[in-house]
This record gives C-alpha cells, structure tokens and sequence, in this order.
C-alpha cells in the first residue's frame, strides 16, 4: 500500500479519478489532495482520502452537464416556432 | 409544425427524395415494416398544406452501448446500463434543403428520447452519421465514440440540462 500526494488542477481530474478507483480498489491507502480542486463542490485545500470516501469523492467530481451553445438556440428556435417551412 | 407516426396509408413515400438512395430507400420500402414488426419508429414531418408529403423523417430505435469505446469517466458512470437509444436515420426531402429542418427534426427527436428516458431510464442517445454527416451532429455537441468517428453519443443528461428540464 502506499500514500499518493497529487496538487491538483482542473486538468488533471480524469487522472485523479483513476486514483480514486485505484484507491476504491485497494490498490492505494491514501490519495492527499494539497490544493482547491476547481468546478467542484470541494472547497477544502487539504483533502486526506480513504477508500471508505472514494466514492462519494468520485461523485462529487462528477461535473455538471454541458451546456451547448448551439443545442439550446437551437431547441429555443424549436420551442418558439422560429424555423418554419 | 409537428411530427407524426409514418402511416403508410396516410403518407406518399414514394414521393420523399433526399438525394441519399440509402435513406429515400429505407422510407420508401423499409420503415413501415420494421415499425410494425415494433424493430424501429419513424417519425414524419408532414408538408401542413399536403400532409400525405414528406418533409423530412427520423428514425429511432435502441441499441448497445459500446463502453470500451467511451471515456474512462463514462465508463464507471454507466458500467451497469448499456442500453442506449439510436437515432438511425434522419433525412430532409431537397426540396427543403437549407431551411435548417434538419436542426428542427434533431430537437423533435432529442425530445422524443428525453421523454422515453423518463419512463424507461437510459443514459444516452447514439447517432448513426452516415455518408460524413458527423460535423452536423458535433455541432450539437454530440462526441464521437473512440476510433469511430460516424459513431458519435449525447448523454440524456447533457439533453435535460439544455433543453431546461
């Protein structure tokens, strides 16, 4: 078992979720997150993880859906009738 | 305007060309049958000023999720759900080319499916891009699946969230 120490930025959360499943499957005792994690709920500059958090961790980072410029002009276009034949 | 049920008593298939053979042909031939044999559902477009013409028509029907070819992420999210819908086929008659009909029957159908997740819950709708329509679907933010760039997914979540729900 080891400890990993990883200062995270936005782009590295898909490396940090595959942590998190190492650290859901036992394969690493502890993950320290030493800085703010951005686009998250998790505020905390210092996060000490253990498999029992992993998950709800992991749920945590899930990001909220994208919002796409161009689906919703143009489900605003459906929705007030704007496109005709 | 509005979509309605392919009735082949009601509407003149023969009459839909949208310069593809493959998708003039499915409609004309195909479509009636795999929606009796419950295999898929067509959705028209009528013309309101002769409804037995066809604007344009989708198609939808479910299939199988390929997980490997999803991003890590997706994967864990959906590793016990790998139903997903399909829209098949999506087509507009030349005749009402560059009308941006084909965005309108995109949404009808994206809220067709949104409406379907609710009562049987599945995680995302895949597109069939045939004949290098992909950048149209992209457009809407569709992702392609891993080394099948004609392939490409929408999560229902990300459908709910644009679509205010």
């Amino acid at each position: 078992m080891q400890t990993i120490q990883l200062n995270v930025h936005s782009n590295h959360i898909d490396f940090l979720l595959s942590m998190l499943q190492n650290l859901k499957d036992g394969i690493v005792e502890n993950i320290i997150v030493d800085k703010p994690i951005t686009n998250t709920s998790v505020t905390n500059s210092t996060i000490r993880l253990s498999a029992k958090d992993s998950e709800l961790f992991l749920e945590a980072l899930d990001r909220p859906p994208k919002i796409h410029s161009k689906l919703k002009e143009a489900f605003e276009q459906y929705e007030n009738g704007q496109i005709k034949l | 305007m509005q979509t309605v049920k392919l009735d082949k008593k009601r509407h003149n298939r023969k009459k839909f060309d949208c310069d593809v053979e493959a998708l003039n042909e499915y409609l004309h031939s195909m479509a009636s049958q795999h929606s009796i044999k419950d295999n898929t559902r067509t959705y028209v477009l009528e013309n309101s000023e002769n409804p037995s013409n066809i604007v344009g028509y989708y198609t939808l029907t479910m299939t199988t999720i390929e997980l490997s070819k999803l991003p890590p992420k997706l994967q864990k999210k959906h590793f016990n759900n790998h139903s997903s819908a399909l829209i098949a086929r999506l087509a507009v008659d030349k005749k009402y080319k560059h009308k941006k009909i084909g965005s309108w029957l995109l949404i009808d159908a994206l809220k067709r499916v949104l409406n379907a997740s609710d009562i049987v819950a599945f995680p995302m709708v895949i597109v069939d891009a045939k004949d290098g329509v992909a950048e149209f679907y992209e457009k809407f933010g569709f992702s392609p699946f891993l080394n099948e760039e004609n392939k490409l997914y929408l999560p229902i979540a990300t459908i709910r969230a644009n679509f205010g729900g």
